[in-house]
Parts: structure tokens; sequence; C-alpha cells
């Protein structure tokens, strides 16, 4: 399919993205289709594990284009983010090419003769082809669209978040030896952030607003189907009402949607299709990864599991 | 419809979301592209094109529920009536437009009339309830409204039986009208004034004394607060970075290329490493500066949170630390029990500074570093014992700077039980700090340092 068939309403989006076993909520979809109308960058905001990074995936293989991903750290700079002089290969094409330079400056009577002739070529080494493309360089360079994701944008620098400030508008660099490089096609862009560090205004400026919270239970319902197909409809009931009253307690790390999906993948390989308090202890190193959290948890835990299989004998 | 949304824009930049020219234009464009038939979906775009922070959405979700509710556009006025009678006819037609609509049951027409009256007022100024009755008058005052009291008044000089029921029904959908008004003026008090005035308020608080401070203004105040170590931060974080760039190191230089025959392809730069400054805060957390104390130590969490290696202290009658109580508890929880005195060891008795340096020399003053600030926050009020001045001098003699931040007016300093007086001269820094500009100040003064 064409990418012009694609994106062409928000209930399409819905069904296709659901295709690839991704539910998105209304929200989500509205947003997506947005910003390929518009193409304006993304910047989803949420909780660690709500499917952030899965939803620009999801994206390139519905869209059938690659996948650019930039991930941030503190110290990212332009040469690990951008491009990068290939120095190895300069160097080794000085060296074979020394005997043409050779000639180039022998012929040359005097000092100021010889550095003109070489003024003639200096360019030649720093030209395209010993630039080294890194992620943004790459996006803004493939033919056909693809999809860009620079991801946890908070932990990198603050200077890094103005120096995208050009790419996310223009959509192109500058590169000072070489001059602005346009984008031959417009990626499709995701930022995400954890809210580790507030973002500028100025970047929040140029993107479209997207915050996807922890699921409802019937959301988280659906995802766990889709991604754990096998799963018994009263465990499934009973899984997710567990989740969503562990992450209403006052504890460091709530389960996200990605734990929600191995703890149902761990209880289906122990046949079991009844949560009971003893299972729950056993099996709850998967959803709770602080041993404050596990503390916290474990007098509420008899309440809340009888809580959570009563949902099913309803 | 764009003239509907942009006073939706500008209502949301006074409630204090920020939203530029660029963004309304996006939001237009979304919602030419997508329509407004489904409000959930109009909601949504309006949301993900002009709402940018977590904080914002509920701004947004409020000022959106109350501007596009329901009622404004979907009001029913008025049902038709028929009347033939004889003179009826040629007094309908020297009815004004507004009461032939009326009459005539004409509902769409009615209700432009009555958008145009709303629009001709300008309630931005609308910021107290007192003002409601006035703009109300001013919508029932405008021309187009204005004709159904002149209509009833002619209606009335006439003696056709229909006539009668004609005033009455003008009557009836005037009032009607009125409550209309009435509702819709009041929307937009709660519109305009309800939580507009945030940029206003930051700056009053800035210069608010901490005395002063209501517990209204307390969350108020701990953003400002945040905000201000973030500023901090970002201004140290910046300088810390041109140092960086010094100039060239031959040694690493030549060690670096060395792989390239000796060419210089990679050259390597001379960095100085900069200390981060470290910083003890030691805060007198007695009931005599209780209130500026509060501020203090939710500065100092800030400070904590964000930036730098920052060890806190409490002061009372004895000294103790309280570091480990911020690491652990957010900011105003942290504070509460600093009060408390949960999880510290401290008496609370009356202040005794001579004791409380005595503990931190014992205690604390061997991991002071001669690159540490210590910052001392209090009154300096001693309850008349032994001040041990002494005791000051060793701790300035060990750190870099020593500043006292003291709530009182200078000219307080030493009068009555207060020991500034003696204290003041082995403090760098010695200073009034009553309002965050003060603090604002004397931060920004230790990071220079």
């Amino acid at each position: 399919m064409n990418n012009k068939e694609r994106f062409t309403s928000v209930e399409e989006i819905m069904e296709s993205y659901k295709a690839e076993s991704y539910i998105c909520s209304k929200q989500i979809a509205t947003t997506l289709f947005l910003a390929y109308s518009l193409g304006k960058p993304i910047l989803v905001e949420g909780p660690v594990g709500v499917g952030k990074t899965e939803l620009a995936k999801t994206t390139a293989k519905y869209l059938g284009s690659e996948l650019i991903r930039l991930q941030c750290y503190e110290g990212l700079d332009e040469s690990k983010a951008l491009y990068e002089w290939k120095y190895g290969k300069q160097l080794l094409y000085t060296q074979i090419l020394k005997d043409s330079l050779d000639k180039i400056i022998n012929n040359a009577s005097n000092l100021t003769e010889a550095m003109d002739k070489l003024h003639q070529h200096e360019d030649v080494f720093f030209s395209p082809n010993f630039l080294e493309p890194r992620p943004l360089l790459k996006a803004l360079q493939m033919e056909e669209e693809s999809v860009l994701l620079i991801d946890e944008v908070d932990k990198a620098d603050e200077a890094f978040e103005a120096f995208l400030l050009e790419i996310l508008s223009d959509f192109q660099v500058s590169i000072p030896e070489i001059g602005t490089i346009e984008a031959k096609s417009r990626p499709l862009v995701f930022l995400t952030s954890n809210n580790t560090r507030e973002i500028s205004d100025a970047l929040r400026r140029r993107c479209l607003h997207l915050y996807i919270p922890f699921p409802e239970s019937q959301l988280e319902s659906d995802i766990i189907q889709v991604k754990v197909p096998d799963i018994s409809e009263s465990l499934k009931i009973q899984l997710v009402s567990f989740i969503q009253q562990v992450r209403k307690l006052e504890i460091k790390k709530a389960p996200s949607i990605g734990e929600t999906i191995d703890w149902a993948k761990v209880l289906l390989l122990l046949h079991i299709d009844k949560l009971s308090p003893e299972i729950v202890r056993e099996t709850l190193s998967v959803i709770l990864k602080f041993q404050e959290d596990v503390h916290t948890l474990d007098s509420k835990l008899d309440d809340i599991t009888s809580k959570a299989v009563k949902e099913t004998e309803v | 419809m764009e003239v509907i949304l942009q006073r939706f824009f500008s209502i949301l930049r006074e409630s204090g979301v920020r939203i530029s020219v660029g963004e309304s234009l996006d939001a237009m464009n979304a919602v030419k592209l997508m329509g407004y038939s489904d409000r959930e979906s109009f909601k949504q775009i309006l949301s993900t094109c002009l709402v940018k922070k977590i904080s914002e959405k509920e701004i947004f979700e409020k000022s959106f529920d109350l501007f596009f509710s329901a009622y404004m556009f979907n009001p029913r006025f008025t049902d038709s009536i028929d009347e033939t009678g004889i003179g009826i006819q040629e007094l309908k037609k020297d009815l004004s437009n507004i009461s032939q609509k009326i009459i005539a049951g004409d509902q769409a027409g009615l209700m432009s009339i009555v958008r145009a009256a709303l629009q001709s007022v300008d309630f931005r100024d609308l910021k107290l309830v007192t003002q409601q009755g006035l703009y109300i008058r001013k919508v029932m005052e405008h021309k187009g409204l204005k004709d159904i009291v002149k209509d009833m008044v002619m209606l009335s000089e006439h003696s056709y039986p229909g006539a009668g029921r004609m005033s009455m029904m003008l009557e009836k959908t005037k009032s009607k009208l009125f409550d209309y008004v009435d509702e819709y003026v009041n929307q937009q008090y709660a519109l305009h004034n309800d939580f507009n005035d945030i940029a206003n308020d930051e700056n009053r608080l800035t210069n608010t004394a901490f005395s002063n401070i209501d517990q209204r203004q307390i969350s108020a105040m701990t953003k400002v607060i945040q905000k201000l170590a973030k500023q901090l931060y970002t201004l140290h974080s910046r300088r810390r970075r041109n140092y960086k760039r010094g100039i060239l190191d031959i040694r690493k230089t030549l060690r670096k290329n060395s792989s390239y025959q000796g060419y210089i392809f990679i050259p390597q730069w001379k960095y100085k490493k900069i200390q981060r400054p470290e910083i003890f805060v030691i805060c007198d957390i007695s009931n005599s500066v209780q209130n500026m104390s509060r501020f203090m130590l939710l500065f100092a969490y800030s400070l904590n949170k964000t930036l730098l290696k920052v060890r806190s202290f409490a002061l009372c009658s004895n000294l103790t630390e309280v570091s480990h109580v911020f690491k652990k508890n957010s900011g105003e929880v942290a504070i509460d029990k600093i009060y408390r005195g949960e999880d510290i060891d401290i008496s609370m008795g009356p202040t005794d500074y001579g004791q409380a340096f005595k503990d931190f020399k014992d205690q604390y003053l061997s991991t002071v570093k001669s690159t540490s600030t210590v910052i001392i926050l209090g009154d300096a009020r001693n309850n008349e014992s032994d001040p041990k001045s002494k005791l000051l001098k060793e701790i300035q003699e060990k750190c870099k700077t020593l500043i006292w931040l003291n709530p009182e007016v200078e000219t307080m300093w030493g009068a009555g039980d207060s020991v500034m007086d003696e204290y003041v001269q082995y403090c760098d820094i010695a200073q009034e700090c009553n309002s965050i500009n003060h603090l604002n100040k004397t931060l920004d003064l230790i990071l220079r340092a």
C-alpha cells in the first residue's frame, strides 16, 4: 500500500495499529493523524513503560519505512547525533594521494604559490564523501519517508535541545564546511520524554504534544488480549484489576504495561488460571522492581488479590 | 469558527497557558482538517496542538468545558404564537427586528441578535464578582435587545386582544434572555477571573516577605522557589560548560594523535575541572523564624534536588543533620517531618546558637572543605545564652565563604537578645533576607563566588 493511502482517517489508524498489535486510544490516533497531515513532530510524554517507544516502532512498521533511532544521554553532542568527519579515511586518502599532492606543490616556485594551489583543492577532503552521517543526518538523507525516533530527549543536555530546533522546524541542518542540507523527504519525528527534566518551551512549541497515561482497565485488558492471546478471560480480568489497584498505591515504581504483559506470560507458563496470594507473592518480582515496593504491597496483598478475584465472580 | 477559536486562545493565555501564534495556527489548520463535528475529538485536537505541558492540561480541560458548554450554543427561548386578529398584521410590521423574531419563533434569528449583543461587550476586564451586574446591564442595554422593552410599551397602547398576548410573550422571553445573559456573564467571570492571574501572581510573590505569606500562597510560593532553583542551576551549568573550552593541550593531543603518524587530526583541549560548590545549609527552625525557615528549607530542598551537593542541618536547642529526610521525602512532606521532629534528633527548646555551633564543630566540621560554602539562616536570637562566637570563627576559617541570612532588618541586629552584632564580624556575607528577591540575589552571589 502506498503511504498516501495510509493515515487517511483516525479510525483507519486505530484499526491498522491494532493489526500491528498496538492498541492505541483515540487520543493517540488523532495526534498521529495530525502529525502526519501537518508534518509536525510529536512529543510523547508519560510514565515509564506505557509504550512511548513502541508507538514509534509500530508507526515505522505501519508505514513500511525505516526506523532511525537516536537514544539521548547526557553529553550527547553533534558529532554523535548529526555527523562526523571520517578522520581515518581523510588520513588514508592524504597518504595515498601523497604523490599527486607532491606534484601539485613541486611545480610551485614559492610557498605562496604552493598554498594557492593547495587552496584550489582543499575542499576535496571536506566533502560529503568524507561525511559520516549519524542518525539525524541519516533521517534527512533518506530517499523514502522514514520515522525518526529521538528517545528520552530529557536525558540530553539543554544545549542539545536547542540544536534540535533547526531540524524539527525546518527539517534542515547546517554543516559549516558544506552548507545547509535539506531533507530529501520529511521524516515523521517522535520525541519521547520521561520528564526527568522540563523540556524547554521552544522545543515544546514546535511539536504536537501527546501524553500517554497508564491505560484504563478496558484498554489494558485489550492490550493483554492482543499481546498474550492465549490467556483465559477470567485470569485477564483478575490480572488487570490487580495491576490497576497496585498503581494506585504509593510506590516507587508503578508496574508498566510491559511488566503486566510479562506477568501475564509468566502466569500462563505456570498454568495458573486464578490469582491467589501465594502465587502473587511468588511472582511479584516480575511487576515490582524495588524491595521497598514489595514491602509496601505485602500487607495489602491479600485484600487486593481477593478483590481482584471477586471481579470475575460477579 | 475562527473568531470563537481566537477567543478561546486568548482565554487560555490569560489562564497561564503559553500559546504562541504558530501554535494557534497549527490548531486552526488541525481543526480545518478534522472538522469539529465530534466534540471529543475536537477537544483532543486542541489539546494536542495547544497544551504542551502536563500541568497545563487541567487548566485546559476546565477552560474547554466552560467555554464550549452546550448551554452557550443551544439555548431555547421562544415558541411561536400565531396571532391573526384584526390589525395585528399591521402591528407586527411596526415591531422591531428582535420582537418580530420572537413572535415568529425564529430561534436562529433571535440567537444571532443575542450573540451580536454579547460580542459587542468586551469581557476581558471582568475580574471581580461585583462587576457582573454591570456587565449584564451592558449586554441587555445593547440596541438589539433593548428594543423589546420599547415594543412592549408600544403594544400596551393598543387594545387589540392579540396585542396583550404578544406583550406577555415578549415579557416571558425577555426574562429568559436575562437569565441566559446572567449565566453567560457568570461563565465569562469564571473564565476570566479564576486562575488567570498566574503571571502577575508570581511577580508579586517574589517581593512578598516570608512572614506575610499565608497558607493559601504556600503552594504558589513553592513553585516560585523551584523555578528559581532551576534558573540558578541553568545559569551555573552554562558557566561550567564555557570553562571547558580551554586552550590546546599539547601533551594530550600528541598522545591522542600518535596513531595518525603524528598528524594532528583530533586536537585535544585543556579544560579546568570546575568543582561543584558544596553547600552546608544550617537552618533555624525555632518558632520565632518559622515562616522564614519553611521557605529556606524548601529552597535547600530544591537545590538538593536539582543541582549541588547540599547538606542540610536543622537548628534549635541543638543541631542535627536533616539531609536524609530531604532525600526520602518530597518537599512539603519533608519539611513537615522536620518540624514534627520525625526521624531526626532535635530538641525544640529555646534556640541556642552556641550549642548548635558546638554540635556542628564536633560532628560535621571535619567534612567542611576549603571550597565549601556554609549558609546559616536564622535571627540569631540566642535567648541570653552564651553565643560562643569563637566557634563561628572556626567554622569561617575552615570554609570558603560563610553566609548569614537574617530575616530581620539590619537595624534590629543586636537589639534585645539578638547576638547578630557579635556574629556579624565572622561572616563573609551577612544579609537581610526576607523575600524571594533577597534569596535570589544571595544565591546568585554564592554561585558566582
